[in-house]
């Protein structure tokens, strides 16, 4: 086994910056530098189509946006947190798009539309409720705390804090209220949604930095903190659970937390 | 394999060990990235679809070289330099294979839990007591160098992952 050899760990550690000697960054400067072909024979200029193609659909859209007078955010790389004008937050996650009218939200309506994984914090105000669009599904709240995720499987609704309407946004039957911690799901042409377990305890904990856990199977804290993230996290204990809530926005402070509450070692394996 | 797999390969293997490499010499993360970068740009002008024999000593080279140079522009003696960080001169093999241990435990470093990363680097970096880190940080003794510990434990493992994974499999069948 190889030792630890304490004049190398002491040259690593003046050095050590975190990022510093990135392979994968360093690859795509190299990259950038020679023009080389990207991936495993995919031409550069497909990447220049394909920003033309995106030029062209933002121009599109802008022009459309414009005529709806709608406004629209969308989100490529990052988490971005927004404030809407009647004081409501929405974070959304990368790749989420959120829309809504860009003159009278607040004071005519409280309509917006989405895609992609958004949560919303909503100010209450029960004369103007606030309704969202996504997908096929319909959500309306007064005031509470929530998250809504589409993609082409459906619309999902995971509820943190309050009460919220869901139905079909072509209702052919009443929807469902769903109440704290409660999870439904409306499946892609399905008439109305119903209510099932949630994929992991804390569904929104990528917004709200909040991780609660009741008697939870460590290798269940794992893989959720691990899909969040975007990483995959192990450990030799895996037969542990945990009970307690953890914040913070950085996973490495997390991770930290757990570790000292039951005195176990976990390893981060980014992606 | 094409030769922009190739390369690509050659790159992601190489990148770290030679610039932990080229940092015995110039002492600077930034410059240290741009020689290697240069490194890698000139081999692939000269052996794009053609690579030579060892094309890992030939980078090695490429980049001392290249350190040396900058050196020599800077008015310093690149074999001062050498010797003074080596404590004696050492063969090429022995800093590459120093350079490549390094780039292990960088990686190793880097994956440590945020917190237990930063009281490490307290120790090791900042060559801090326990007591001074624990004063610094309001954790108690105890945890510091209970963190410190499993801190270098999980270096140990990244420096030896064949052997961690015997472990794995150890824990799997008790």
């Amino acid at each position: 086994m190889q030792e630890l050899n304490e004049k190398e760990l002491s040259f690593v550690a003046r050095f050590f910056r975190r990022g510093l000697f990135d392979p994968a960054r360093a690859w795509k400067r190299f990259r950038a530098a020679n023009a080389l072909r990207s991936g495993y024979g995919r031409p550069v200029w497909g990447y220049a189509l394909a920003c033309a193609c995106a030029v062209a659909l933002i121009g599109l859209f802008l022009f459309t946006r414009e005529s709806r007078r709608w406004t629209t955010t969308t989100v490529a790389q990052t988490v971005q947190e927004l404030q809407l004008p009647d004081g409501s937050r929405a974070v959304l996650a990368p790749g989420a798009t959120l829309s809504f009218h860009r003159h009278g939200f607040g004071r005519r309506d409280r309509e917006l539309r989405m895609e992609g994984t958004v949560y919303f914090s909503v100010e209450r105000n029960e004369a103007l409720p606030f309704e969202i669009t996504a997908g096929e599904g319909f959500i309306r709240v007064l005031g509470t705390r929530f998250q809504v995720a589409t993609d082409e499987t459906g619309t999902r609704v995971d509820v943190v804090d309050g009460r919220v309407f869901f139905s079909a946004s072509c209702p052919e039957t009443g929807g469902i209220v769903l109440t704290r911690g409660k999870h439904a799901e409306l499946a892609a042409g399905a008439a109305a949604p119903r209510f099932c377990p949630a994929d992991s305890p804390n569904p929104a904990g990528w917004a709200t930095h909040s991780y609660q856990y009741d008697n939870t199977p460590l290798t269940d804290v794992l893989r959720e903190l691990g899909a969040q993230f975007g990483c995959t996290l192990s450990t030799a204990d895996t037969d542990r659970r945990l009970t307690g809530q953890f914040e913070g926005e950085e996973l490495d402070e997390i991770v930290f937390l757990i570790e000292e509450a039951l005195g176990i070692q976990i390893e981060i394996n980014t992606l | 394999m094409n030769a922009n797999a190739a390369i690509r390969e050659l790159f992601f293997l190489h990148y770290r060990p030679l610039c932990l490499y080229a940092l015995h010499y110039l002492k600077d993360a930034d410059a240290v990235e741009d020689v290697v970068q240069e490194a890698f740009t000139a081999y692939w002008q000269r052996h794009g679809d053609d690579a030579p024999d060892n094309p890992k000593s030939y980078l090695y080279a490429m980049v001392r070289n290249r350190c040396i140079d900058a050196l020599r522009r800077a008015g310093r003696d690149p074999e001062q330099v050498r010797a003074e960080d080596a404590a004696g001169v050492i063969e090429d093999s022995q800093a590459e294979e120093r350079a490549e241990l390094e780039a292990r435990l960088w990686a190793a470093v880097e994956r440590l839990p945020g917190k237990r990363r930063e009281l490490l680097l307290m120790s090791k970096r900042d060559g801090m007591s326990y007591e001074a880190i624990a004063e610094a940080t309001k954790l108690s003794v105890n945890t510091v160098r209970n963190q410190i510990s499993r801190a270098l434990q999980a270096l140990r493992s990244g420096l030896n992952p064949d052997h961690s994974a015997d472990l794995h499999s150890l824990l799997l069948y008790f």
